[in-house]
C-alpha cells in the first residue's frame, strides 16, 4: 500500500443526459489496481468500458463515487495517466514522427534524447521507415501502433489502452503483445486494457475484470495466477480462457464433447 | 525504405507540385474549349455580315484592335496596376482584421457573446449597399476603394476562421487535454492547424471576392482609375471595345487569383487528403 501508484475505483457510478432522459451507463464499479498490476476489461460492446477509462484518464469530471490515486481525488488528466483511445486519434496534420513527438512535450528532457526516445518508439512499434508518413498514409493498424507509441513514449504511471491491438493482423497483435508485456515488466507500469479478445486478456492479465451490460457493472474479477511469460497451449491457459469466456457469454463450453452436440443439447 | 514506402499511398511531397498544374489542362479540359471557339467564329462572321449592331456588340477582331489601342494609346497597364493595388491592399486589410476578429470570436465565448450577434447583423448587408456611406466618409478615391474591398473580404475571412475553429474535433482537443497542453501550445499545435483548412477557405473567398469588388468599386466610383473605371468611362463615350477589353482582362485576373489560390491550397494542405 506503500508504493505509489494505487488506484481505488470507489462505487463509481455514471450517468449520460441525452435529450432529457438519464442512460446510466456504469453502476457501482468498485476496482482497486495495485501499483505495477495489469488488469483487462472485457464486456460486450456498449457495458461502458471506455467510459470507465475516460473516468480513470480524467476527461469526465461529472461522476458518483470517487476514483482515488493514492488516496486523491482524480479532478483532471494528468502525465502520470496516459491512455491510447479506441481510434487512433492522431493529429492528421502532423507526421508519424511528430505526432509521438507530441506526447513527450513536456517531458524534461533535450531535444537529442526526445529524438532517441521517439525513433525508439517508432521502432518499437514497428513504423520504421514511415517516420514522415502523416496518418491518412497509414493503414488503420499502423495509425493505432503509431498511436500507441505515443502513449507510451512518456513512460506514465498508469497507462490505459483502450482495445489497442482490435485493428491489427494476428501476428503483429501477438508481437505487441509481448513487447507491451516486456514494456510493462521492465518499465513496472501499471496497466489497464480494454479489450474484447479473451486469450490477449488472459495472455497479459493478473486479472481480467468482466463486465455486463445495461447499466454497466463488474460481473466478476478472475484471477490469473499463471507465471510470466505465459504460454497459450498450456491447458491451464486454456481452461482460464473458457472461464472468462463462460463468464462473458453464460454459455460453458464442455470441451469434453464436440461443440456440435452442445448446440444440439441446448436445443 | 524503398520497398516500405511503397506501402504509403500518396508520397509526402514537401516540394512544390508541378505535376498537378498540367493536369488542370488535360485533354478534357481543351473539349471545354469547343463550345466557346465555335460561338466565337459565329460572332466573328455575325459581326463582319452586320448582322449585329457594332454599338451593342463589338466583334472579336474589333476587340483584338482594342487591346492594342488601350496599351498603346490607353492606360491599361496603369489601370491594371492600380486595380491590383487595390485589390492587394483591400485584400490584406480586410483578412488581416478578418482573421484578428475570427480568432477571438473562436477561440473566446466572452468574445463571440460580445460581437457575434452585432457582426451576424452586419453579414446581412449586401455589400455594394455600403457604397454610398463609403463615398461619404471616404470620398471616392483610392481608401474608399480599398475600404469597400477590405469590408468585403473581411466577412468571409471572420465567418470561415470562426467556424474553423469552432469545428475542432472534439476528441483532438481531448488528446491535447490528456497531454496536458497548455492554452498556448493548444492553440498552435491543434487549434490552429485543424482550422486551417477552413481559415484558408475564407481567405480564398476573400481573394475572389477582393478583385470583384474592386471592380465594382471602380465601376462605381469613376474617379481615380482602375479597370472598372476605364470600363465605365468606355461605356459612358460608347466605345464598346474598351468595354470588352475590361470585361476580358478582368475575367483573366479572375481566373489566375481561382488558379494560384488551387494551387496554394494543395501545397498548404498536403496532408489532407483530398482537396475536394
Ligand atoms: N458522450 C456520451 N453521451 C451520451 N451517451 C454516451 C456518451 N458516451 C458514451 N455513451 C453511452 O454510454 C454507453 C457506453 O459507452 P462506451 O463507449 O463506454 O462503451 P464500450 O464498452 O467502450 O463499448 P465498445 O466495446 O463498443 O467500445 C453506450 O451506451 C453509449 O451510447
Ligand atoms: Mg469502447
Amino acid at each position: 500500500m506503500s508504493e505509489l501508484g494505487t488506484l481505488s475505483i470507489r462505487n463509481v457510478s455514471k450517468q449520460y443526459k441525452v435529450k432529457g432522459s438519464t442512460l446510466s451507463v456504469l453502476e457501482n464499479i468498485d476496482l482497486d489496481v495495485a501499483p505495477g498490476e495489469f488488469v483487462s476489461i472485457v464486456g460486450s460492446s456498449g457495458c461502458g468500458k471506455s467510459t470507465l477509462l475516460r473516468l480513470v484518464v480524467g476527461l469526465e469530471g461529472d461522476y458518483r463515487g470517487d476514483i482515488l490515486l493514492d488516496g486523491e481525488r482524480i479532478t483532471g488528466p494528468s502525465l502520470q495517466r496516459g491512455i491510447v483511445f479506441q481510434e487512433h486519434r492522431l493529429f492528421p496534420w502532423a507526421t508519424v514522427q511528430e505526432n509521438i513527438g507530441l506526447g513527450l512535450l513536456n517531458a524534461e528532457l533535450d531535444a537529442a534524447e526526445k529524438a532517441k526516445l521517439i525513433q525508439e518508439h517508432i521502432d518499437l512499434v514497428g513504423l520504421h521507415g514511415f517516420e514522415n508518413a502523416h496518418p491518412h498514409q497509414l493503414s488503420g493498424g499502423m495509425a493505432q501502433r503509431a498511436a500507441i507509441a505515443r502513449g507510451l513514449v512518456n513512460r506514465p504511471e498508469i497507462l490505459l489502452l483502450d482495445e489497442p491491438f482490435g485493428a491489427l493482423d494476428a501476428l503483429t497483435k501477438i508481437y505487441l503483445q509481448t513487447e507491451l508485456q516486456r514494456i510493462w515488466t521492465q518499465e513496472d507500469i501499471t496497466m489497464i486494457l480494454v479489450t474484447h479478445d479473451v486469450e490477449e486478456a488472459v495472455f497479459l492479465s493478473d486479472r481480467v475484470v468482466v463486465m455486463d451490460a445495461r447499466p454497466g457493472r463488474i460481473k466478476r474479477i478472475v484471477p490469473v495466477p499463471l507465471e510470466h511469460p505465459r504460454d497459450r497451449a498450456d491447458p491451464e491457459f486454456a481452461c482460464l480462457k473458457n472461464e472468462v469466456l463462460s463468464e462473458i457469454s453464460g454459455f460453458k463450453p464442455v470441451s469434453a464433447k464436440p461443440a456440435l452436440k452442445v448446440v444440439g443439447g441446448g436445443l | 525504405m524503398s520497398t516500405l514506402s511503397a506501402d504509403i499511398r500518396t508520397l509526402p511531397k514537401r516540394g512544390f507540385r508541378i505535376g498537378t498544374l498540367p493536369a488542370a489542362f488535360h485533354a478534357t479540359h481543351y473539349r471545354g474549349l469547343l463550345i466557346p471557339l465555335v460561338l466565337l467564329v459565329l460572332w466573328e462572321v455575325a459581326a463582319q455580315f452586320h448582322w449585329i449592331n457594332p454599338i451593342l456588340l463589338a466583334s472579336p477582331s474589333i476587340i483584338f484592335h482594342g487591346f492594342d489601342r488601350s496599351l498603346t494609346e490607353g492606360d491599361l497597364l496603369l489601370n491594371l496596376q492600380l486595380s491590383v493595388t487595390r485589390m492587394g491592399l483591400g485584400w490584406l486589410a480586410g483578412s488581416l482584421i478578418g482573421l484578428a476578429v475570427g480568432l477571438a470570436i473562436g477561440l473566446s465565448r466572452t468574445a463571440d457573446r460580445v460581437l457575434g450577434p452585432t457582426l451576424h447583423a452586419f453579414r446581412q448587408i449586401a455589400p455594394f449597399a455600403w457604397i454610398p456611406l463609403i463615398s461619404v466618409w471616404f470620398g471616392l478615391g483610392d481608401s474608399a476603394k480599398v475600404a469597400f474591398v477590405a469590408l468585403v473580404v473581411f466577412f468571409p475571412v471572420v465567418v470561415n476562421t470562426y467556424e474553423g475553429i469552432r469545428g475542432v474535433p472534439k476528441q483532438l482537443i481531448e488528446v491535447s487535454r490528456v497531454l496536458m497542453f497548455s492554452k498556448a501550445r493548444l492553440i498552435r499545435s491543434v487549434i490552429l492547424p485543424a482550422a486551417a483548412p477552413a481559415i484558408l477557405n475564407g481567405l480564398e473567398l476573400g481573394f475572389l471576392y477582393a478583385w470583384l469588388s474592386t471592380i465594382g468599386a471602380e465601376y462605381l466610383m469613376n474617379a481615380t482609375g482602375g479597370v472598372g473605371s476605364m470600363m465605365e468611362s468606355a461605356q459612358e463615350s460608347l466605345e464598346m471595345d474598351i468595354v470588352f477589353v475590361g470585361v476580358i482582362v478582368s475575367g483573366l485576373i479572375g481566373f489566375g487569383i481561382s488558379l494560384s489560390v488551387r494551387l496554394a491550397r494543395t501545397r498548404l494542405l498536403h496532408w489532407r487528403k483530398s482537396f475536394a
